[in-house]
């Protein structure tokens, strides 16, 4: 008998651990754990808010913007990437986090921003001292255009896949340039009166990866002896 | 009673728990009808992720949120590109439209991202991840919050007066298909809610001028400036229809006419309607 109470105390102690150890790593997955400010992860989230993390398929920058849905005031924004028919954009720099914001708690609307005129938008609760993922269906396609001196800049429309509404407009680029859209399928056109050139293109946008489309002549092949330039860039 | 306060944690835990992940956002529900008849019941229910419809109603695109949707019928064959769907809104209306679906056409051969249709519902099952492509589905219906009342669309009024003077009574305004104006501010983009704005005014420009200058008024007294892409220039590439539904069609509605549309480059002032001013006016005619 005394050892049947004996075993029924340590089960007891033995459950009472494991609810206290699956507390303390829900508690430290809610607090980010960066407190010591060592570098690593977000910093921690301030006292009284919470965070909205933008999971965005692997895209480095977007340009959004949250609303309060009570008041419809505009509490935070961020606008770091530059206009897609800018003849001076590229994709630049290196982002080891998702943009994320705090804010007081509450219900939020955050809109991104992409390339076309759709923009994409999420209704999230921000609880305080949690952080919550706000997956944004968004994908990047990347336009070369390359004539005979290489790869050049020329403007190009984007329509929807029965291309009967242009949705917006873009600008090829000589640099690593990407265009955001909403995922699904569309066409690109490009119009080139001076070369005779009319492409129209079907582009299907899937979060997280990443569409290269080449137009123009094949880049001519490297002779031996020759150093490797531009015309390298591979498409499948 | 002991085991009582071990139960209690426990509980106090797993309501803890659920309260942290309940934290995301509202996910809709659906009961999917496939062409065999097979019945699926998904959670956090998308069409490619997102939770709006691309469909063309008369020819005009139109995305479609999925929380107005009561239900929606596809009546076309599971080979065809574009299919014939019925959806019943949320506050009983019908629209028919069309919708590519993707059928079994192969994607073309530069469509890097390709190889399959992308055209798919996708959610949550009780036995996991769930996707099917829309040239399957039959029929959806969207199980909406019990007692949760449809978004309601505002059927707009205002008077839409042109830099030449003339003025129309427009009903049902909207902007590019819908009730909100898309503007910058510097190079940010913004929309203002056109169901919350008493008038908008455009500054003179010139026919040429690819910006337009705005002030809009709320009704609560705010007052929004930015400006507005009035471009007449055709681009390279665009198509005619396109062209003309950019420039000529910026602004759409009904007049006792028939429909009404103008471009962005002729409008001058836009006063709207207070539609509860309006139906107090109207109370007071009935019953002097």
């Amino acid at each position: 008998m005394e050892l049947q109470t004996e075993f029924q105390r340590m089960r007891n102690w033995f459950l009472y651990g494991v609810l206290l150890a699956a507390l303390l790593v829900f508690g430290g997955c809610a607090s980010t754990g960066s407190g010591s400010g060592g570098g690593y992860g977000p910093p921690a989230i301030p006292e009284g808010k919470g965070r909205i993390m933008l999971e965005t398929g692997g895209i480095n920058e977007v340009n959004f913007y949250v609303l309060d849905e009570e008041t419809g005031e505009e509490v935070h924004s961020e606008t770091p990437r530059l206009s897609a028919s800018s003849p001076i954009g590229f994709e630049s720099g290196y982002r080891s986090l998702p943009q994320f914001v705090d804010l007081d708690p509450g219900t939020y609307l955050v809109i991104v921003n992409t390339d076309v005129d759709d923009s994409v938008e999420k209704t999230v609760e921000v609880l305080m001292g949690q952080e919550v993922y706000a997956t944004i269906p968004i994908g990047r396609f990347q336009v070369i255009f390359s004539d005979a001196q290489g790869r050049s800049q020329v403007p190009f429309l984007i329509y929807d896949y029965n291309l009967s509404t242009m949705l917006g407009r873009g600008m090829t680029s000589t640099e690593v340039r990407y265009f955001i859209l909403p995922v699904g399928e569309y066409k690109v056109r490009i119009e080139n009166s001076p070369s005779g050139l009319d492409e129209i293109r079907p582009v299907q946008v899937n979060m997280g990866q990443t569409q290269n489309i080449l137009i123009g002549p094949p880049p001519s092949p490297v002779q031996p002896g020759e150093e490797g330039g531009e015309g390298g860039a591979s498409q499948p | 009673m002991k085991r009582k306060g071990l139960w209690g944690g426990l509980s106090l835990f797993a309501v803890l728990w659920a309260v942290s992940t309940g934290a995301a956002t509202s996910s809709l529900e659906a009961t999917l009808i496939d062409r065999y008849g097979n019945q699926h019941q998904v959670d956090k229910f998308t069409f490619q992720g997102r939770q709006d419809l691309e469909i063309y109603v008369e020819g005009r695109r139109r995305l479609m949120a999925l929380v107005k949707v009561a239900r929606l019928r596809f009546e076309g064959e599971r080979g065809d590109e574009e299919q014939r769907v019925v959806l019943t809104l949320r506050n009983g209306d019908r629209q028919v439209g069309m919708m590519v679906t993707g059928g079994s056409s192969s994607p073309h051969q530069d469509a890097v991202g390709g190889g399959s249709s992308g055209r798919r519902f996708a959610g949550v099952t009780d036995l996991g991840p769930f996707f099917i492509l829309a040239s399957d589905v039959r029929e959806v219906i969207l199980r909406h919050p019990p007692g949760e009342k449809p978004p309601v669309e505002q059927v707009l009024k205002a008077t839409v007066i042109t830099v030449e003077g003339q003025r129309f009574e427009v009903q049902d305004l909207r902007f590019r298909g819908k009730q909100r104006l898309d503007f910058f501010k510097g190079r940010n983009k913004r929309f203002i809610p056109l169901t919350k704005v008493e008038r908008i005014d455009f500054e003179d420009g010139g026919m040429g001028d690819e910006f337009r200058l705005m002030t809009s008024t709320y009704w609560s007294g705010k007052i929004v400036m930015g400006t507005v892409e009035a471009s007449i220039v055709r681009f390279s590439g665009e198509t005619d229809r396109s062209y003309i539904e950019r420039v000529n069609q910026a602004f759409t509605g009904t007049v006792g006419s028939g429909p009404f549309a103008i471009g962005m480059h002729r409008v001058k002032h836009i006063r709207f309607r207070d539609s509860s001013d309006e139906e107090a006016s109207e109370q007071a005619i009935e019953d002097p």
